[in-house]
């Protein structure tokens, strides 16, 4: 099943100005799609995670509409999933 | 839903029948609607790209009371998208720059105009006054004590923001939906005073942000409670995604404690280990 990644603004620096990403095999976990994905552009990491490789505590993750936090964390299976689309938390006004 | 404010309900004049004639044609809106909006009391936090055009929205709908905040005066960099600054303003209190255009486009509009910014020394004070909050500060100290005092005082709060192309809004719901803090506990260390933005994508937020404010107001339609809009203007793609409350959220464990209600429970490892 392929899987389609939307990331926010802010991180789109980190990827080439990348907007979405597909990926012809799912990753089985969200733990899993991070790693993939900052493996991939290393300057997604300080975005992502802390220093001790925590995911930030502004960024949620949301699988089919429902955020990883809701299901099983970073645990939850990608299997059946088709988009994913991260949030950060924005302020402009 | 229940009204946000117990007074009675004033009645309409002729004039204001006839301005509003058209929106109370919409359905489910009305002249009740409409009576409902002008006993209505709104705080809107900064009156910038965002705030301006939340202000601008909710004065042309006939909302009865707008208390805003914003320090500052009028700079040159503000005229892209701060549709209540005028270039003869610069240099002048932003806050009288807008109550004065808002007053030309309503003059029945009653107006507080405070010229601070929100911080937790005046957050309580100023949600106090009024039905319903609409937060729109571009710094998270300010949005998250604007946050706790919507929530400790129960006061509904629609919290919309933006970045460069994108945007974000959901409408906060006291006791029932996730607050900022159940969102987002800490702001982004990276995040800076200064962003890009268009005013046509901070206008998209202001106008959806006063339909939730209009939707709360009156009881039409079905809010933005329990999830949150990704709007990302650049591809025009948009996400409803949902959200809920979390167990460890500091401000929303001090409210139910007050109000023994529980937050459900919801917490998970947030560790990655690398591929
Ligand atoms: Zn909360």
């Amino acid at each position: 099943m392929s899987l389609t990644i939307h990331l926010p603004a802010n991180l789109q620096p980190a990827t080439d100005g990348q907007a979405t990403i597909s990926l012809d095999t799912n990753p089985a976990t969200v733990a899993d799609l991070i790693a993939s994905l900052v493996a991939r552009f290393p300057d997604l990491r300080p975005l992502l995670l802390t220093s001790d490789g925590m995911l930030l505590s502004h960024v949620n993750v949301f699988v089919d509409g429902r955020s990883h936090r809701d299901i099983d964390g970073l645990q939850t299976s990608l299997a059946d999933a088709r988009e994913i689309v991260f949030l950060t938390a924005l302020a402009g006004g | 839903m229940s009204d946000l404010n117990p007074m009675p309900l004033p009645d309409l004049t002729d004039e204001e029948r006839a301005t509003y004639e058209w929106q109370m044609w919409v359905p489910g809106f009305g002249e009740l609607g409409q009576r409902k909006l002008k006993r209505a009391s709104v705080l809107v936090s900064r009156i910038g790209g965002v705030g301006g055009l939340v202000a601008y929205q909710l004065a042309a709908a006939g909302v009865g009371r707008l208390v805003l905040a914003h320090a500052g005066n009028v700079k040159p960099s503000d005229l892209n998208r701060q549709l209540l600054m005028t270039h003869d303003q610069v240099g002048k209190p932003r806050i009288d720059s807008a109550v004065r255009r808002l007053r030309e486009l309503n003059p029945r509009l009653q107006i507080r105009g405070v010229a601070e910014n929100v911080h937790p020394g005046n957050a309580r004070a100023l949600v106090e006054d009024v039905d319903l909050v609409v937060d729109c500060a571009p710094l998270f100290e300010e949005r998250f004590a604007m946050n706790d005092a919507a929530v400790q005082l129960r006061k509904p709060m629609v919290e919309c923001a933006m970045y460069d192309m994108e945007a974000q809004i959901t409408t906060i719901v006291p006791g029932q939906t996730p607050c900022l803090r159940c969102l987002h506990p800490e702001a982004p260390r990276t995040w800076t005073r200064q962003f890009p933005v268009f005013g046509a994508v901070s206008g998209v937020v202001a106008c959806l942000a006063a339909v939730e404010a209009i939707k709360m107001l009156t009881g039409i339609g079905q809010p933005l409670t329990g999830r949150i809009l990704k709007c990302d203007l650049r591809n025009m793609n948009f996400f409803s995604l949902q959200i809920s409350r979390r167990a460890d959220c500091p401000t929303c464990m001090v409210q139910s404690q007050e109000s023994s209600d529980s937050p459900p429970s919801n917490c998970h490892s947030d560790s990655i280990s690398d591929a």
